[in-house]
């Protein structure tokens, strides 16, 4: 059960995927303009990643060495495709605002890192709980850079404005550009208050 | 007895004559079980020093070699067939893992298909109903991409579906024509522009609302016509998506009036 807490703990902020690891940049910097897009490519990565993860263990003894990396990448594209038709069918509109970004999850390279580094050399309920742990991870870090690039770039939270009218947008937050600014701050925070608190630890 | 053990035993390496080559090959199976666990977290050093040998190396001892390589048929050749070792081996299991998942998205597809055909055909009905108050609407030849919109048999207009390309992807949009060639109103079914840019043409009503009425020539001339600033883009597709729909009716018009 510890060994859990400590995956989870990992995922989540010492080895969060986005803020840590640096990893998955790319639909990082796309689909963290809007708090919904952000959920919606938080929860689909998610539930790649934790399907990927399971299966890549379960099969990690069946899988020869030499073409493990082609054997996860068919693994994850078939659960992307999948996952990408589910959502087509049920959330038409997460589907539509995702755009192509739903498919590219299969470029996503957090997915691929875990399977390698973490699935491939584990039981499957760790893999399983890795595979949590690091989607909601990812799905966190979006929603932190979400907020922030929705609420100041288009003055709006989950569509709704928030900012009264006359509150100055800043409208290059909303661009690639403002998304490297956003994550820059946000690493530079969450390293402060960790080193603080480390300090603090040692100190006491 | 460890096999890197057996390796030094075996002193000088016998050159192995070609037809027992296949039987060598299958020595290797358990290096090659063992390898494929390398990522395990046992044994590292045993894995270390499988890795060592090449798989085709020269074989170790007479006495292995004969104990592992004697059955024979049609099993053997199984065995050998799905060995990990061999290209076929490798072949094999990517080609096994490769239907499982062909199968299970098969499934899916099977599953989804219709409630995304669906899905679509409502999100297009939508937008043609938006366009017009009409109680149907007949698509002209097999291109769907024009609709004639009918009220109570009179036709009222006509809906031409159009994507011009913006700075996100197509913008895909229904426009309403009446028959005397003005632009009636406009739907947008999707688009994918930049936020507090170009994504203004679907939060701001006045952008697509002020087409309507309007004729060709279109131009964004700043009194009748006004382009989202910081936008051009996406401004020109979507003025270029009404010339091609305005275009589109008048040439259906012209085809229909040669055919009487």
């Amino acid at each position: 059960m510890k060994r859990y807490l400590s995956i989870l703990k990992d995922g989540l902020i010492r080895q969060n995927p986005v803020f840590v690891l640096l990893l998955g940049m790319c639909p990082t910097m796309a689909t963290s303009t809007s708090l919904s897009n952000a959920i919606g490519m938080g929860f689909a990565a998610t539930l790649v990643l934790i399907c990927s993860n399971l299966f890549i263990s379960l099969l990690r003894k069946i899988i020869p060495d030499k073409i493990r990396i082609a054997s996860y990448v068919i693994v994850i594209a078939g659960f992307v495709t999948l996952v990408e038709m589910l959502v087509t069918a049920y959330f038409p509109d997460i589907a539509e605002s995702l755009g192509v970004f739903l498919p590219l999850i299969v470029v996503n390279c957090i997915i691929l890192a875990r399977a390698e580094a973490f699935a491939s050399k584990n039981t499957p309920m760790a893999a399983l709980a890795d595979g949590l742990s690091m989607g909601l991870g990812f799905t966190l870090a979006l929603c932190v850079m979400s907020f922030i690039r929705e609420l100041l770039g288009s003055g709006a939270l989950l569509g709704n404005t928030v900012l009264p009218e006359g509150f100055p947008r800043t409208l290059i937050l909303t661009s690639p550009p403002g998304g490297f600014l956003t994550l820059g701050c946000v690493i530079a925070l969450m390293q402060f208050i960790l080193r603080k608190q480390k300090g603090k630890g040692a100190a006491s | 007895m460890s096999e890197n053990q057996n390796g030094i035993v075996s002193g000088q390496p016998e050159t192995p004559q070609m037809p027992e080559l296949p039987e060598v090959t299958e020595l290797s199976e358990e290096a090659a079980a063992a390898k494929s666990r390398v990522s395990d977290e046992m044994a590292p050093e045993k894995a270390a020093s499988d890795r060592l040998k090449p798989p085709d190396s020269p074989p170790k001892s007479a006495v292995t070699e004969k104990a592992s390589g004697k059955s024979g048929g049609s099993q053997n050749f199984i065995k050998r067939f799905v060995d990990p070792e061999r290209i076929s081996g490798l072949a094999f299991t990517l080609f096994a893992i490769s239907a499982a998942v062909a199968l299970v998205l098969g499934a899916g597809n099977a599953l989804t298909a219709t409630v995304i055909e669906e899905n679509r055909i409502a999100a297009r009905n939508e937008a043609l109903s938006a366009v017009f108050d009409a109680d149907e609407f007949l698509p002209t030849d097999d291109t769907e991409k024009l609709y004639i919109a009918q009220k109570e048999g009179a036709v009222i207009g006509y809906a031409v579906q159009v994507a011009p390309t913006g700075y996100g992807g197509p913008i895909e949009m229904i426009v309403g024509v009446n028959p005397d060639l003005t632009i009636s109103n406009v739907s947008l079914i999707k688009m994918s522009e930049t936020p507090g840019y170009g994504q203004k043409m679907q939060t701001e009503d006045w952008f697509l609302g002020q087409f309507a009425g309007k004729s060709l020539p279109l131009e964004y001339d700043g009194e009748q016509l006004d382009a989202i600033s910081g936008a051009t883009i996406t401004s020109d597709a979507v003025i270029n998506g009404m010339r091609g729909a305005l275009d589109r009716v008048a040439d259906y018009l012209v085809g229909e009036g040669n055919a009487q």
